[in-house]
């Protein structure tokens, strides 16, 4: 699979805090990849680094093929930030003509037809439309400039269902037809778990959780059994996350064969996934070479 | 996927500046109407003020800058100049125009930016940040220019009848602090620092008030700073020193020059105490016979007893050329501040990630 | 446009492609979907549902693999077999089976809401046990 974007050993630091640590990424080329994690991980200091607004303090960050904020980056990298932010006193026929001149390459024709499909008038001004079309017109200005990896911070935040299925459905749509790699940082883990192909789970500023959904959930089950055996297995496998009840417990582990005598295994969602990695910070699923590390620790 | 191809990197600078252009169309076109008004206004009031010394006959009244003009003195309709027009309507803008059109004009369009979130879309476009903020940059600073010397050429329209109005007599050319800074060179100046204290607030505080109120405190500040220290501080540098006929036209520095102050010196060469002519007309009189020689009569008795005793009058002035000069250097200091200033504002958004 | 449209079941605990190849198969067999019939395009079952393109081409790959559908470049997806029928006899032998089953669960004491609850029940546990055959 090609990288569309890479990173090496990042780090970044404000003041005497770091937000991002010693990370290293791979982003697939021309799919969805998801970007989770709590608030205050980093999710936001990782896609502005990806997008050039600003620079790290450690590591080197390449975005298809050439550093990131380098004037060549900006050619092909397209980035719609946290409340995807427009020009409110500006009309959106306007939006449309300065992002004509101040862009190398750009689509009028697409951009006017994502825009009359979705129902904007190009005549009215971006802060008199709806929080889901304002998301539209950032999503569309970003898709016209017909970038090669395009980053998106947290954009469903402010939109309805409706908004925001049909912003995640244009999205992916756009992603599949024209062969763009998409980041896509959201709480929204449901939906995450439908459109992306590959996964980071960011946390404290470190990857815990980084490799394509398939092999994930391939390599993840959740074993139901008896409370008993429960923690000695828990300890033996290294489970991720356990729930017991009185008689019964359940464990997220690392583990793809069958399950040991006495527990039944079914496959996890993402979202389950997920969540048992976010409660359990000293958990991690990287890629190493070939198959899974396992580096759990239950305490 | 769509790589990355090799070709052009950089956007033309024209395009740049048309989309700045078309972005902050309003801003620069109520910028652009503030500055015709202004302009509009001073040449209004200074056709209404030639017309009416020409409708009373006076015309020799209007007097160019560096001209001379005593013979204008006695006017007999002079109360009723002074009453039917009124100077500050015109001073009082003028002076206050850098101060209010660099706080409303210069800070919200960066702050905007950064209080919106905007510039997260703005600089990840084709262009860098540099690029845009020289690009909006300019479309500002061209306006600004071009308003400000319209602003003056109308100010040296009006100043040759409504110097009147300002002192007794006239100054002759603009020394004072209410007519120096209104020339086109030094209220462009002005201007241009004010706009240059405006963006650099705006890069540096990130948000529209609180940026908006520094840059008035510190635009009012650095006016009145320029108006009163600099400026004196300018015109006392080396006065030319000479002898003059006291109480005549002789007695002023020759047609648009400053007097500074006069003195005079009894026969042995000592200053005479107490007795001080300041720049404004202001005197100061001795006591005993000598305050009262100059106190009674007119001119020319007080001149004939001042020779009788053998005092000498002198004065020290700066000469009507040397204006420029002045002016030159109070542009210079002006720019300074605001290439200063541009180039902290340049730094601070677009020098550091 | 293609006679069916995919929806998503997001309480069947079946994974996304797996809900796409099944009603398929079922719109196949209750006579939606006929040989030469195209399925939905990816473009337009990724903007409607809001899923990632990866796993509607996995749902149709199944579709490729298990014989029922075979994809054109180019053009689409297309169905390609017939649905499976049963023939009269069988038919009539199914149902001889099903009133000899009613017949039995009549004799123990079962009303008819109880039978219709009962058969509910077994096609659930079918329906799952189909589902795990397919994986």
């Amino acid at each position: 699979m090609n990288t569309a974007a890479a990173t090496t050993a990042l780090g970044k630091r404000y003041g005497r805090t770091w937000a991002l640590r010693d990370c290293s990424l791979s982003f697939p080329a021309g799919r969805v990849t998801a970007l989770v994690g709590p608030n205050g991980a980093g999710k936001t200091t990782l896609l502005t680094i990806l997008a050039g607004l600003s620079a790290p303090t450690t590591g080197t960050v390449s975005v298809l093929g050439v550093p990131a904020g380098s004037p060549r980056s900006r050619l092909s990298v397209a980035f719609v930030a946290q409340d995807t932010p427009v020009y409110t006193d500006l009309r959106v026929r306007d939006h449309l003509r300065v992002a004509r001149d101040l862009n190398h390459q750009w689509d009028q024709r697409l951009a006017e037809e994502r825009l009359a499909g979705f129902g904007i008038p190009p005549g009215r001004k971006a802060g008199k439309l709806s929080g889901g079309q304002q998301a539209q017109l950032a999503l569309t200005l970003a898709l016209a400039r017909r970038p090669g990896l395009l980053l998106l911070d947290e954009p469903l935040a402010r939109l309805d269902p409706v908004a925001r299925h049909d912003f995640l459905g244009s999205l992916v749509t756009a992603c599949y037809e024209e062969g763009i790699s998409v980041v896509f940082s959201s709480h929204v883990l449901p939906e995450m778990e439908r459109i992306a192909s590959y996964l980071i789970v960011l946390s404290d500023g470190s990857i815990q959780v980084a490799g394509p959904c398939d092999d994930l959930l391939a390599g993840h089950r959740m074993l139901t059994g008896p409370a008993g055996r429960a923690g000695e297995l828990a300890q033996r496998l290294g489970a991720i996350s356990v729930q017991d009840g009185t008689r019964q417990s359940h464990l997220l582990v690392r583990e793809a064969g069958d399950p040991p005598p006495g527990f039944q295994s079914r496959e996890v969602t993402l979202e389950e996934l997920i969540l048992a990695y976010l409660r359990d910070q000293t958990a991690t699923a990287l890629p190493g070479p070939g198959t899974l590390r396992a580096e759990a620790v239950i305490s | 996927m769509t790589a990355i191809t090799s070709g052009r990197v950089t956007i033309p600078a024209w395009r740049v500046v048309r989309a700045a252009w078309f972005r902050n169309r309003m801003t620069l076109t109520v910028l652009l109407a503030v500055f015709a008004v202004a302009a509009g206004w001073t040449l209004y009031e200074a056709e209404r003020m030639r017309s009416w010394l020409i409708a009373h006959h006076i015309q020799q009244c209007i007097i160019p800058v560096n001209g001379v003009g005593s013979a204008c003195e006695p006017l007999l309709t002079w109360g009723r100049f002074s009453s039917s027009f009124q100077a500050y309507y015109v001073i009082f803008p003028l002076l206050g125009a850098p101060v209010v059109l660099a706080t409303f004009g210069g800070v919200r369009w960066l702050t905007r930016e950064y209080e919106t979130g905007s510039f997260r879309y703005t600089w990840t476009l084709g262009v860098g940040r540099f690029r845009w903020l020289a690009g909006t940059l300019l479309p500002l600073l061209a306006v600004a220019a071009a308003g400000a010397v319209a602003c003056g050429l109308a100010y040296d329209r009006w100043f040759p009848a409504g110097q009147w109005l300002l002192s007794s007599p006239p100054s002759g050319a603009p020394w004072e602090w209410n007519e120096f800074p209104l020339t086109p060179l030094t209220f462009t100046a002005s201007v241009l620092a004010g706009f240059g204290i405006a963006v650099c607030a705006a890069a540096l505080i990130r948000r529209t008030v609180p940026a908006m109120a520094a840059t008035a405190a510190v635009t009012a500040a650095g006016a009145y700073l320029a108006d009163t220290r600099l400026r004196t501080w300018l015109i006392t540098l080396h006065p030319v020193t000479a002898r003059a006929e006291y109480g005549s036209s002789a007695g002023s520095p020759s047609g648009g020059g400053y007097l500074l102050r006069g003195w005079l010196t009894d026969h042995a060469g000592h200053v005479a105490p107490g007795f001080l002519i300041t720049h404004d007309g202001g005197m100061m009189l001795p006591g005993g016979q000598l305050g009262t020689a100059l106190s009674t009569g007119p001119a020319a008795s007080e001149r004939a007893w001042l020779a009788a005793h053998h005092y000498t009058y002198w004065i020290s002035y700066q000469p009507a050329g040397r204006l420029l000069i002045f002016q030159a250097s109070w542009v210079g200091a002006l720019l300074t501040v605001a290439i200063v200033a541009f180039g902290l504002a340049i730094w601070r958004v677009a020098g550091s990630r | 446009m293609s006679p069916i449209v995919f929806y998503l079941d997001p309480g069947s605990g079946a994974p996304t492609y797996r809900q796409l190849v099944q009603q398929a198969e079922r719109a196949l067999l209750l006579g939606y979907l006929r040989r030469g019939d195209q399925l939905p395009r990816v473009k337009d079952v990724t903007s409607s549902l809001a899923i990632n393109a990866d796993t509607v081409l996995k749902a149709y790959r199944e579709l490729e693999h298990k014989g029922i559908a075979e994809g054109r470049p180019g053009l689409g997806t297309f169905i390609v077999a017939d649905p499976p029928v049963p023939g009269p006899r069988e038919l009539a032998g199914l149902r001889r089976s099903l009133g000899r089953w009613l017949r039995d669960a009549g004799a123990a004491g079962l009303d008819e809401r109880t039978m219709a609850a009962l058969f509910e029940m077994s096609l659930h546990d079918f329906h799952a046990a189909t589902a795990g055959a397919v994986a």
